[in-house]
């Protein structure tokens, strides 16, 4: 069973249903040959008129909500108007109202009452031809269209085209000669359906009427107006790419498409949200990436059933098994290196068009505390790092809890000197260890989330305030003490060692339950809210794959990219827990010609 | 699917406000400034028979703050408080001590236990065994013996450190900063006296009344917990090299002008029994270094009689001793201990290790080596 | 969570299985360990030690022969079709209130040990309390969670134990002590053997743990528990020599939990924490909330098959049942030596028979009736689920 081959049989049927509406006006359209508009309608539209020109004169009253019905009864006139029009053209024919008729006029008619009514909608009457005039209408929004294309490569040559008998000869299917000889655009298609084309000319592209022909020319004439391929601010890596993704699914796309020629790397577009119709891109390598995942991927997708989809973010409960836990279960990136090196050992990475953050599942706890420079940087390197980084993690959680628990509870465990000097310090200090933790950590957290709100420039001058009230202020006016300060400030470092910043919320919540557990039963404490910790993570599963693998269950291959990163030559291998199709990443009997090449074989006599 | 999410969610609830209960109290959470932290435990005899006076030895709060500001301390002040509590026991002793003090008395951090060498043997072992049934209480503190009143040899101030329990800590805790290394700990010497066949010793201190220093080279020996004797230091000085712990043992030896530092090396004892006789060997292989000699340059000679005399000598020091022990009947050395786990049939024999000890046969074979002889020839 | 036999998915490794069966049983006499197996036999213990090794080996494999008849099924669901239906009501019973005990029992030792020396003014019902319930919400769980939550918080906890030891010997005072004297005395070896048994007595979780094993795992599953047993007793004898050659045999005897007493002891200077032994004891409520979520999630499935309950609310039902039972029964003892008196008077001689008896009466009954056990056999045989 292979799932891209059968794409289409996934593919659910059309989202919206044309309304079809049974042709019954036919009768009484012949029997009272013009329909007349009813005879108060003319009266309450004087009548108002009428009202507002009286309460005009009148000083002190509001009349916007008047003129507000004013304008509404016009349009809702207009659009009934051309409801009734679009009625009569069909005729007998039992036809969808969402179809074109073929009527330039009509749609002229109809976007002029309907999406003509906003301003970046920009409606345009042309004749097709010098000679013989076929008359077209063109629509596109401004802004989003191009519109130098617009205009040089569709009007200007349509207008000035002149072998007008060829147009006339083909009828009907007009559009296909000017589609074939005449507009200079990339990509054109053809539709007929209102529900397709509206939120096409949304989308950026031009609609073309041309009289006499079924079908409607859609011109992509898309703009997209992108911010530029940034560094990525949110994930420095000091060696490596310095790439990050964009707000355009294209531009992801061709991002990811550059570093992966192969035809192999398969994009499966969705659009979630009724509303937003936003592109969601499914990438995965096929032959590498396990079928049944980027089929349950896409099943989870297709799910959603979201009004609007605004942020990657957005997705993330539907991709996760256990939506409701406090750990991440699906890494984002906005680095295009971490998805293609993601998409290469068999995952599923999935864009988003709007949000340049692109998500890969699955994600195991692992995969947040793994970085580019962890692959760029020889090993000796990446394997320093990747432990400061568990190390500042394991720090960061427990020094707070271990400080209340050690202090309070079980101070026979510390060395005569250590409980001397914080017994001495703690000497003037009003709180309990577990009020300093408290207080210090709302000082830090308020810190924080400051410089992160503030502009640049604030954010520094607040830090240098921060530090000089955190740290020496507040011991000097002895609310905490100095051994409190080294503890607090580890804490906030070691927490924020995630190269994934969504990985440092659950500590920084669950840091709370371990101080909490310290201070009733000290380090007994400690030790059993770690073992809860420890088997939620190891219960967390997404998409089959535990959430604590290479730890829990032990997965030895895997264990080679944990703590140390080992050297490449020794992770031939994908991990275990994606169950690729494609288990080597690299050749089996790698050989090493011209490992000691004579270079002194071919170096000119120095004496000479 | 949604009640089932919603009765987990109740359970976790449950779970969270079953851990919550205990919020009302706050049970052992006691942090540090509250306890008193005691590091010195006193025991000596109280002045009505039968009763038992610990010390409970603490350093202050000013003092323990300026410790932490690492500046100096009042002078004036003592930096340590001695509380004082007189029963029939230790629980008793406690309490009367407690009473007199605002904050937990809190055993957890005893670093120091100094024994009379007047309390009775009953007192003693009732107090160390109430004191090791205590669960808070730390097994590792160390301890000494002392002839002097309790109280004026741990209270006595030092420049060295800022609290005397910390001096002696430091003192014990360093082997090889001491001559011999002579810190015992509180389960070594519960072990020692709880074992047949072995009789427990101590560190002794002495304090010179008037220039207020400490001493520390001297060993107090007990048959079980009564004590019975000491060793000069000359004495200890062979006892350790016997216990294989000696690092700065030195002789001078006049025949030669001849001085041998570092005097220290391994010790095997060998216990054997042949009809009833216990023979007990001590293997002592020591290396010294030559620290000068009257000659100034020295031949191999001379270094060869060096070395033997330096062996007849502390061999007959070593001797000594052991013959002391036996006056005494003590045996520090576990004699009886190593032929009770050699031969343990044998052992059982005898009824009494102590009517056996003054008759087992010693001898002591040493062999010193002279390993380095400095940078003159 | 299903227990229906038809919907059981086979979930866990035989690494895992070999660590669940490993941690069934490791925590249980770790405190009193060496006590009894001294004071029986003095400094023979280390002969008694190794000959209950050998036996658990024995008895093992006599267990993992019984789970081979109906590989697909708990010995409480097979056991009323093999030897009919009242002894194994008798036999379930039997299992339920055994796991029940072994768990009180863990729970009890535990909790004095910690109220002895680290929170004594804790109540007791606090300290058991929270002891069951986080060892309730990791059974919760089931038992693939149960499994990975061992191997990522207890192999790590057994190693540094290792480590520890290994540390500790910096404080043996006898070398002598250490080699295994060779006057061997069989009756006090034997003696100190049988009372000392209850280390290895609850090894018989895989009665229940064996058909969760994938089907290919079975056989690395037996041999991963096999590695336990010897890891356990390589373990088993560093402690016993390092308690023996620091306190020698005639003080082991008359401390109540010896290989804390040693872990007290151990002190490291220039860190953080002095007391590095304390530290790690701390550390082995690991271990022993590990030893209480698997019993209590034996109980909890042994009590639906003896109860025919199947369904997706009889696991938690039966779990919360038990977890209450054990806290109830583990207030009910009052103190340490009470404790002492119902593991040597009961615990450790209906361990033994149960050990003993049930492979072998299983056994021996279904060599005599091979056409029922063969058409169970195919009955219980699970199906893959199909892909997609």
């Amino acid at each position: 069973m292979w799932p891209f081959t059968r794409r289409k049989h996934h593919r659910r049927p059309p989202q919206a249903h044309p309304p079809i509406i049974e042709n019954h006006l036919d009768a009484k359209s012949e029997s009272s040959q013009d329909v007349q508009t009813p005879k108060d309608a003319p009266v309450l539209m004087d009548n108002l008129v009428a009202t507002e020109q009286t309460l005009e004169n009148i000083s002190g009253i509001d009349i916007g909500l008047l003129q507000d019905l004013i304008t509404e009864t016009k349009t809702f006139a207009k659009q009934l108007e051309t409801l009734e029009h679009t009625i009569k053209q069909h005729g007998s024919v039992t036809q969808s109202l969402d179809v074109y008729n073929g009527s330039v006029e009509d749609a002229y008619n109809l976007l002029k009452n309907t999406v003509g009514q906003s301003p970046d909608i920009n409606i345009r009457r042309f004749f097709l031809g010098r000679v013989h005039r076929i008359p077209c209408v063109l629509v596109f929004n401004d802004g989003l269209a191009e519109n130098q294309m617009v205009d040089q490569d569709a009007i200007f040559l349509m207008q000035r085209y002149e072998d007008a008998e060829q147009l006339w000869q083909d009828g009907p299917q007009i559009h296909q000669y000017v589609h074939d000889s005449i507009v200079s655009v990339g990509h054109v298609t053809v539709e007929n359906r209102w529900t397709k084309l509206l939120p096409d000319m949304m989308g950026g592209n031009t609609l073309v009427f041309i009289q006499g022909a079924k079908e409607v020319l859609v011109l992509d004439t898309v703009k997209y107006p992108a911010r530029a391929i940034e560094t990525p601010d949110t994930e420095r890596a000091v060696r490596g790419p310095q790439e990050s993704f964009n707000e355009v699914a294209l531009t992801q796309m061709n991002l990811i498409r550059r570093r992966i020629k192969s035809p192999a790397l398969h994009f499966d577009q969705l659009s979630i949200g009724s509303y937003t119709k936003t592109m969601v891109l499914i990438a995965h390598i096929e032959g590498i990436t396990n079928p049944e995942l980027v089929m349950a991927v896409k099943r989870r997708l297709r799910g959603v059933k979201l009004d609007g989809l605004q942020y990657s973010a957005n997705l993330t409960p539907y991709l996760s098994t256990h939506p409701s836990s406090l750990f991440p279960q699906v890494r984002t990136s906005e680095r295009v290196d971490i998805v293609v090196r993601n998409l290469l050992l068999g995952k599923v990475a999935i864009l988003v068009d709007n949000t340049p953050y692109a998500l890969t599942v699955p994600s195991t706890f692992i995969d947040f505390y793994q970085t580019t420079d962890d692959y760029t940087a020889s090993y000796w390197d990446a394997s320093l790092e990747r432990m400061i980084r568990l190390v500042g993690l394991f720090v960061g959680l427990l020094l707070p809890p271990l400080y209340v628990a050690l202090i309070s509870v079980d101070p026979d465990l510390l060395p005569v000197k250590l409980v001397l000097s914080i017994a001495g310090s703690r000497q003037a200090v009003p709180f309990p260890p577990i009020l300093e933790v408290l207080i210090m950590w709302i000082i830090v957290e308020i810190l924080r989330e400051a410089a992160i709100r503030l502009p640049k420039e604030l954010s520094t001058t607040l830090g240098t305030v921060g530090a000089i009230v955190v740290g020496t202020a507040i011991v000097k006016a002895g609310i905490v003490d100095s051994v409190m300060i080294v503890i607090i400030t580890l804490t906030a470092l070691g927490l924020f060692t995630s190269p994934a910043y969504e990985m440092a919320t659950p500590w920084r919540i669950l840091f709370w339950v371990l101080i909490v557990a310290a201070y009733f039963f000290g380090l007994y404490g400690i030790i059993l809210a770690l073992l809860i910790i420890l088997a939620h993570l190891t219960s967390l599963e997404n998409f089959g794959v535990p959430y604590l693998s290479p730890f829990g269950p032990i997965r030895f291959r895997d264990l080679k990219d944990t703590w140390l990163r080992f050297p490449t030559s020794a992770l031939k291998k994908r991990p275990v827990y994606l169950r690729s199709v494609k288990t080597r990443k690299m050749g089996a009997h790698v050989p090493k010609p011209m490992k000691n090449p004579q270079l002194h074989t071919t170096q000119r006599n120095p004496e000479q | 699917m949604m009640r089932h999410k919603f009765r987990r969610f109740g359970w976790k609830l449950a779970m969270l406000c079953t851990l919550g209960l205990p919020l009302t109290g706050c049970w052992d959470n006691r942090p540090v400034d509250y306890r008193a932290l005691v590091f010195t435990l006193g025991l000596s005899a109280s002045s009505k028979p039968h009763e038992l006076s610990m010390l409970f030895q603490f350093p202050t709060p000013p003092a323990m703050a300026s410790y932490a500001k690492g500046s100096a301390s009042n002078t004036s002040q003592s930096p340590v408080a001695d509380i004082k509590g007189h029963g029939k026991s230790v629980a008793q002793c406690f309490d009367v001590a407690q009473a007199q003090v605002s904050r937990d008395l809190y055993l957890g951090q005893i670093q120091l236990i100094a024994v009379s060498t007047h309390l009775s043997s009953s007192l003693l072992f009732r107090a160390l065994d109430s004191l090791e049934r205590t669960g808070t209480f730390d097994k590792t503190p160390f301890m000494f013996a002392t002839p002097q009143s309790v109280q004026s040899v741990v209270s006595v101030k030092t420049n060295q450190d800022a609290f005397p329990s910390l001096y002696y800590v430091n003192l014990f805790s360093c082997g090889h900063c001491q001559t011999e290394s002579l810190g015992i700990r509180f389960w070594q010497f519960a072990a020692d006296a709880l074992t047949p066949g072995v009789d427990p010793y101590l560190p002794e201190v002495l304090v010179n009344k008037k220039s207020q220093k400490m001493m520390v080279s001297q060993e107090a020996l007990y048959r079980h917990f009564t004590y019975v004797g000491s060793l000069n230091p000359q004495e200890t000085m062979a006892f350790s090299l016997l216990k294989g712990v000696a690092h700065k043992v030195n002789i001078y030896l006049p025949h030669l002008q001849a001085t041998l530092r570092a005097i220290h090396g391994s010790t095997h004892l060998s216990v054997r029994e042949r009809r009833g006789q216990v023979y007990a060997t001590f293997h002592l292989n020591l290396m010294t270094t030559l620290e000068g000699i009257g000659t100034q340059t020295e031949t191999a000679a001379q270094l060869a009689h060096l070395s033997k005399l330096s062996s007849t000598v502390l061999a007959h020091w070593c001797l000594g001793v052991l013959e002391k022990t036996q006056k005494l009947d003590v045996d520090p050395f576990g004699i009886g201990r190593k032929l009770d786990w050699r031969y343990p049939q044998e052992f059982k024999r005898f009824k009494h290790w102590h009517n056996e000890y003054p008759k087992v046969h010693m001898t002591v074979s040493v062999k010193t080596r002279i390993n380095k002889m400095g940078d003159i020839k | 969570m299903s227990l229906g036999t038809s919907h059981r998915l086979p979930r866990i490794s035989g690494l895992q299985f070999g660590t669940v069966v490993t941690a069934g049983y490791m925590a249980m006499g770790i405190f009193y360990f060496p006590r009894q197996l001294v004071s029986a036999a003095g400094r023979d213990g280390i002969w008694a030690f190794w000959l209950e090794g050998l036996v658990t080996f024995v008895l093992m494999r006599f267990i993992f022969m019984m789970n081979h008849l109906v590989p697909n099924e708990t010995l409480g669901e097979f056991a009323p079709k093999i030897i009919s239906k009242p002894v194994a009501f008798v036999l379930g019973i039997y299992t339920v209130t055994y796991h029940l005990a072994l768990a009180v029992v863990a729970a009890v030792l535990f909790g004095f040990v910690l109220s002895d020396i680290f929170l004594p003014d804790t109540p007791g019902w606090a300290i058991t309390g929270a002891l069951v319930l986080t060892a309730t919400y990791i059974a919760s769980l089931g038992i693939s969670s149960l499994a990975r939550t061992l191997q990522a918080g207890y192999l790590p906890m057994v190693f540094l134990t290792l480590l520890t030891l290994i540390l500790a010997m910096s404080m043996i005072r006898h070398p002598l002590l250490l080699e295994p004297p060779s006057n061997i005395r069989m009756i006090p070896i034997l003696q100190g053997a049988y009372r000392e048994y209850f280390l290895f007595i609850g090894f018989e979780v895989s009665v229940t743990l064996y058909p969760f094993i994938r089907n290919d795992q079975r056989v690395r599953g037996e041999h991963f528990a096999y590695l336990g047993l010897a890891l356990t007793i390589f373990t088993g004898t560093i402690m016993y020599e390092a308690t023996m050659a620091s306190f020698g045999p005639s003080l082991i005897p008359i401390l109540r939990w010896p290989i804390v007493s040693l872990m007290r002891i151990l002190t490291i200077s220039g860190f953080f924490v002095s007391k590095w032994g304390l530290l790690v004891v701390v550390l082995w409520t690991n271990a022993v909330v590990a030893f209480v979520a698997i019993r209590l999630w034996c109980l909890a499935h042994d009590l639906a098959a003896l109860l025919h309950w199947h369904s997706r609310y009889s696991y938690p039902t039966l779990l919360m049942t038990g977890a209450v039972s054990v806290f109830i029964f583990a207030l009910w003892i009052p103190n340490a030596k009470i404790a002492d008196y119902i593991t040597q008077n009961f615990v450790v001689p209906f361990g033994i028979a149960y050990l003993l008896s049930v492979s072998v009466i299983v056994t021996i009954v279904a060599h005599f009736r091979k056409p029922t056990l063969r058409r169970l056999r195919q009955k219980t045989e699970t199906k893959p689920p199909t892909p997609g």
